[in-house]
């Protein structure tokens, strides 16, 4: 009898047994390879040579087409390294003679998860390998090294500088869900012993996955308001399953980190789901048995739990469709499950336990729905949280609005959440806790869709202690929303101005995304802010140009320290004050949405260091108003509430607010502004005085708005006053307009008796305050009379 | 020493092995009988470390096989199945096996295929079935193991081949104690190889004995007595077959040549023929024992020359 002798895991034998694997499957490896370097490779290469020859970049594009279906057929191939390296698994001939050889279980699944996974990555890394060569000599023909520098535009293999960074985040991203995908393919072949169940249960998990958590999502929140459901579904997603996984990484990769789930946060923990599917796929393993090689499902429960996955995704989405969807996911899910049961079972056999198992699994389902409709996804509807548990809160309104709130809302998308820009005032939190808590206790919940009126949506986000996030979005009643006025000047809503701005700049300095050739060909001008196209342009063409390469490349990070030191060193007089001219810079002739008020003395300073000027003189709002066009060239830097700003409005109707069809003369009035409108600028008060003198057509506000008593029309479009102003409009339309107004109505044959009492109604209030009480009743007694 | 100790192993509800006892002393050629289904693949893949039994051990020199690689690395089992390395070349399975077994011989690799003029370098799915069984074979003797394991490892093998092979595991036993254990339909191998086998009926160990004592333990009778004894007087739990035509009777009946004349000396018989049985006929009476519906068997096996029951028969019929 001998002795039995401890070694090492890593035997001799495993690892031989790895290198035969890797051998065996050679000629796999060898069709990755290529399709691997058909792939960015080959993309990088065309890229050089265009450079090269003068061309454009958008020749490359076939090739990028035919490179990214190259590279996702390798990818997909992981299935086909992780089914050939193990098999015994479901290949019954090969069972004596793999497991006769002298390895342990543990050791046999390691050596032949290793070396399918080597199969797998090493095409991907050498093509990767060399891309980061054809990058670093795309950079180096730019960099003048080369033979090849007169031929080359700077600008243009700047693109190979820029491309690094995304470049290593798709490397890591693209080996993250490979080995995601490849660990989850072993856990379903180790379950299956059969190659069609293992292909097939590896696509369903796959899609089931996130599908159930997708639904469930959808169930718990969709139906409920101030609860955004794809928000929360980010967090979830993208950890489940490499499909959820390429949701949450290509806009990742593209747009850039993602506020929520930072890059490094989504690797690890990805890194961590894959070793927990590899550990169970181990399990797995070791559970089963040689004899288990040729069964369709080697564990009952892994059938059990897929059905169940499937069973809950199919149920969710039609109740998540249509509460009435409820009979037809029953039919539709109870023959899914028979027939599924029949072709498992070989036939009717265990056909009770079937139904059995059906009835259970839908009654939990339906009776999971029931109880999250019924306590409102367990209070998550009206629960607002203890100002302890609030680290701190973003907050997006049609006021200081935080673009980086408003962003998030898509799915994955939105720009990184900036902590300076986030509400840490207790006072503050406070404030904003006590609104969500007085919009829930009102109970009007279903009153309360964001997507009602855009002038009222308000949108918070609290960052918990617990390092969780909680979004709740609501539109607010007119006593709700003037509250928030109360944090136009909170510091964190100024420096989302700063953030802003680098955000921007950014974009257009170093953003591979759409805008590809604007980053090359990146101009800055400073000029008067204009909101309309057409003299946006001749602005600009009146600007001092200045090239993006004769800019510093700190200049991002210079004029951003300029812009927060102006901003943030206000007085909160200073700040709020609306009557400040503005400048802002554009690229290419468009707008950056990068506000500079011409009383931000660094910032300004700053700039015209750079070589940047004013844009000349004479380009008066007033003389563009009084052309016929309109525009106003001063912006001020708050634009608060929507109520308190002038909108511009494209769209507005000539069929509302008219004292009578005969009555189309634009003199009395013409059209109020619809609130669908997206521009929206204040006029200073110098600005509001000109044009309400010089075009005096003004008529009472739409109530609708907030704050706003006085729309000012001027051709066609009209204005809204803001409610700080209301006072100086109404005396300029009073004593200015309404006076004449009224007399001409009076004594004018055309204006019928309808007309006149209907203005009289409108201006009961100001008619008496002008002429003292009794002129209203006068004028109706003229309208007796006329009648 | 190999040891099935009350060795029981289960495929879903079917009970392959029963608590099957079994001792295989080292540097013995041991043959597995049985009909198909017996379970004796199921002892090789045990005792190779395939299958896990579901009771009792499965010992290898004291230690149990499964999952134990150092252990493992001590025997090579050959399956009936060839297709698996149909993508090998002859030098490809010998590099492959090579690393798994650290007394794998270069030298007796190549000896044994240059005896049997295997092509090195070409692909074994060009081979024929008795080609890559020679290849499979060389490789399991190359291993250097201890213990070989043959599942119908002389199926497809040519009658040249199969001497050859013979005496491939011959020399290997007489040469390094190597222990063999083969599972073959064909009792012709077994009885030339073997020095005892087991026979496996439902699961179970029917016996486990040296070749010899299994062949002098059964034999034939051709008998006739003076007054017709009925047949109740062959009524015996050691007779496994009884069978008369006319005044002569045919008794397959256990037990030695001295005791079987012990057995009927009461019923002075006046011919009393005591035949040597095959190994073959052993095999099927002892089936027929235990209840093995052996008719069709006897009568197959008769035609195709390998048990001379038709001859039995005829005879008693004369």
């Amino acid at each position: 009898m001998s002795e039995t002798v401890k070694s090492s895991f890593f035997t001799r034998e495993m690892l031989h047994n790895a290198k035969m694997e890797i051998l065996r499957q050679k000629k796999m490896m060898i069709v990755l390879t290529v399709l691997h370097l058909v792939g960015l490779p080959f993309v990088l290469i065309q890229m050089i040579l265009k450079i090269l020859s003068g061309h454009d970049f958008d020749s490359v594009a076939p090739y990028m087409a035919i490179g990214c279906i190259t590279t996702a057929v390798a990818l997909l191939a992981g299935i086909s390294c992780a089914i050939n390296s193990m098999p015994y698994l479901y290949k019954k001939t090969e069972v004596d003679t793999r497991l006769s050889l002298p390895m342990s279980t543990a050791q046999r699944f390691a050596s032949d998860l290793m070396s399918g996974m080597f199969v797998y990555a090493l095409p991907f890394l050498v093509s990767m390998a060399l891309s980061w060569v054809l990058v670093l000599i795309g950079h180096l023909t730019c960099d003048g090294r080369t033979l090849y520098l007169e031929y080359t535009e700077p600008e243009k293999v700047e693109i190979f500088q820029q491309m690094a960074p995304y470049l290593f985040r798709a490397m890591i991203t693209a080996l993250v869900m490979m080995l995601l995908y490849y660990m989850m393919t072993v856990l379903v072949i180790s379950c299956c012993g059969s190659l069609l169940e293992a292909i097939v249960y590896t696509v369903l998990i796959n899609g089931l996955v996130p599908g159930v958590i997708a639904v469930t999502t959808a169930v718990c929140a969709m139906d409920l308001n101030g609860l955004e459901w794809d928000f929360y579904l980010q967090f979830a997603l993208p950890f489940t399953s490499p499909l959820g996984a390429m949701i949450f990484a290509v806009p990742s990769i593209a747009e850039g980190p993602n506020s929520f789930i930072p890059f490094a946060v989504w690797a690890l923990i990805t890194v961590v789901i894959a070793c927990v599917y590899g550990a169970v796929g181990y399990l797995a393993y070791f559970k089963r048995k040689a004899e288990d090689t040729g069964k369709p499902i080697v564990f009952g429960i892994f059938y059990d739990a897929i059905m169940t996955l499937a069973l809950v995704s199919m149920i969710f989405l039609f109740i998540s469709m249509d509460d009435d969807m409820i009979l037809p996911a029953v039919i539709v899910t109870a023959v899914f499950y028979f027939v599924a049961s029949v072709i498992r079972n070989r036939g009717f056999k265990r056909f009770g336990r079937s139904v059995i198992a059906y009835v259970v699994t839908a009654a939990c389902c339906f009776a999971g729905y029931f109880i999250i409709e019924a306590t409102g996804s367990f209070g998550a509807e009206r629960h607002v949280p203890s100002a302890s548990t609030v680290s701190c809160a973003y907050i997006s309104y049609n006021g200081a609005e935080q673009a980086d709130v408003t962003d998030f809302g898509g799915m994955f998308g939105g720009k990184p959440l900036d902590e300076i820009t986030c509400i840490t005032e207790r006072d503050d939190i406070e404030m904003l806790l006590d609104l969500h808590r007085s919009v829930v206790e009102k109970g009007d919940m279903e009153d309360r869709e964001w997507y009602g009126r855009d002038s009222h949506r308000y949108r918070v986000l609290y960052k918990l202690k617990s390092g969780s996030w909680m979004l709740r979005q609501y539109t607010l009643d007119d006593s709700e929303y003037s509250r928030l006025s109360e944090l136009d000047d909170e510091p964190a809503l100024r420096r989302v101005r700063v953030t802003e701005a680098r955000s921007y700049l950014e974009y257009r300095t170093t953003g591979l995304y759409r805008e590809d050739t604007k980053v090359l060909m990146l101009k800055g001008e400073l000029s008067s802010y204009m909101f309309s196209d057409k003299y946006d342009q001749r602005i600009a063409d009146g600007s001092k140009v200045v090239e993006l390469k004769d800019l510093p490349n700190d200049f991002t990070e210079k004029f951003c320290q300029a812009l927060e030191n102006d901003v943030m060193n206000m007085s909160s007089e200073q700040y709020m004050r609306p009557d400040v001219k503005s400048y802002g810079l554009t690229s290419d002739g468009s707008s950056m949405g990068i506000l500079v008020r011409e009383d931000f003395t660094e910032t300004m300073n700053y700039l015209f260091s750079m070589g940047f000027e004013l844009p000349e003189d004479g380009i008066d709002a007033y003389s563009l108003i009084k052309n016929g066009s309109m525009s106003i060239a001063s912006i001020p830097m708050m634009s608060v509430h929507n109520g308190g700003t002038v909108s511009l409005d494209h769209n507005c109707s000539r069929d509302a607010y008219r004292f009578g069809n005969e009555y189309n003369d634009p003199f009395y009035f013409t059209c109020i502004t619809s609130l669908n409108s997206t521009d929206y600028f204040m006029p200073n008060t110098g600005d509001l005085e000109r044009i309400l003198s010089t075009s005096l057509r003004d008529v009472k506000g739409d109530p609708r708005v907030y704050g706003c008593e006085y729309v000012i029309v001027v051709d066609d479009k009209s204005y809204f006053v803001r409610e700080d102003m209301t006072e100086q409009a109404k005396n300029i339309f009073v004593e200015r307009y309404l006076a004449q107004e009224a007399t001409r109505l009076v004594s004018d044959d055309r204006a019928s008796v309808e007309d006149i009492r209907a203005f009289v109604d409108i201006y009961s209030v100001e008619i008496d305050d002008m002429f003292g009480e009794g002129m209203v009743e006068e004028i109706k007694g003229y309208i007796r009379t006329k009648e | 020493m190999i040891e099935l100790r009350q060795a029981t192993k289960r495929f879903d509800d079917k009970s392959a092995l029963d608590c099957a006892d079994l001792t295989i002393g080292e540097g013995t050629a041991f043959g597995l009988l049985g009909p198909n289904g017996a379970g004796k693949s199921t002892i090789l893949r045990l005792l190779s470390g395939i299958y896990e039994a579901d009771g009792g051990a499965v010992l290898i020199d004291g230690q149990p096989v499964f999952d134990a690689p150092q252990v493992k690395q001590r025997v090579f089992f050959i399956n009936d199945e060839t297709v698996q390395f149909g993508s090998f070349t002859l030098k490809g399975l010998k590099d492959y096996y090579k690393g798994f077994y650290p007394k794998f011989s270069d030298e007796v690799f190549d000896k044994l295929a240059e005896m049997v003029a295997l092509p090195m370098n070409k692909r074994m799915d060009t081979f024929s079935k008795g080609m890559k069984r020679q290849a499979v074979v060389i490789t399991g003797l190359a291993s250097g193991t201890d213990y070989l394991l043959l599942d119908e490892a002389f199926d497809g093998l040519d009658p040249t081949m199969r001497i050859i092979v013979r005496r491939m595991l011959v020399d290997a036993m007489l040469d390094r104690k190597l222990t063999t254990v083969i599972s073959s339909h064909n009792l012709n191998e077994i009885n030339e190889v073997c020095d005892s086998v087991a026979l496996i009926h439902q699961g179970k160990v029917v016996f486990s004995r040296d070749l010899d004592s299994v062949k002098g333990n059964v034999h034939k009778i051709q008998a006739a007595f003076a007054s017709d004894p009925g047949e109740g007087a062959f009524k015996d739990e050691r007779i496994l077959h009884y069978s008369r035509n006319g005044s002569v009777h045919y008794i397959i009946v256990k037990g030695t040549e001295e005791e079987i004349q012990g057995m009927f000396a009461h019923l002075s018989p006046t011919l009393f023929d005591i035949i040597p049985m095959t190994l073959e006929e052993i095999f099927i009476y002892e089936m027929e024992g235990l209840g093995y519906d052996s008719s069709g068997l006897r009568q197959t096996a008769g035609a195709a020359g390998i048990v001379d029951a038709g001859a039995f028969d005829k005879g008693a019929r004369a």
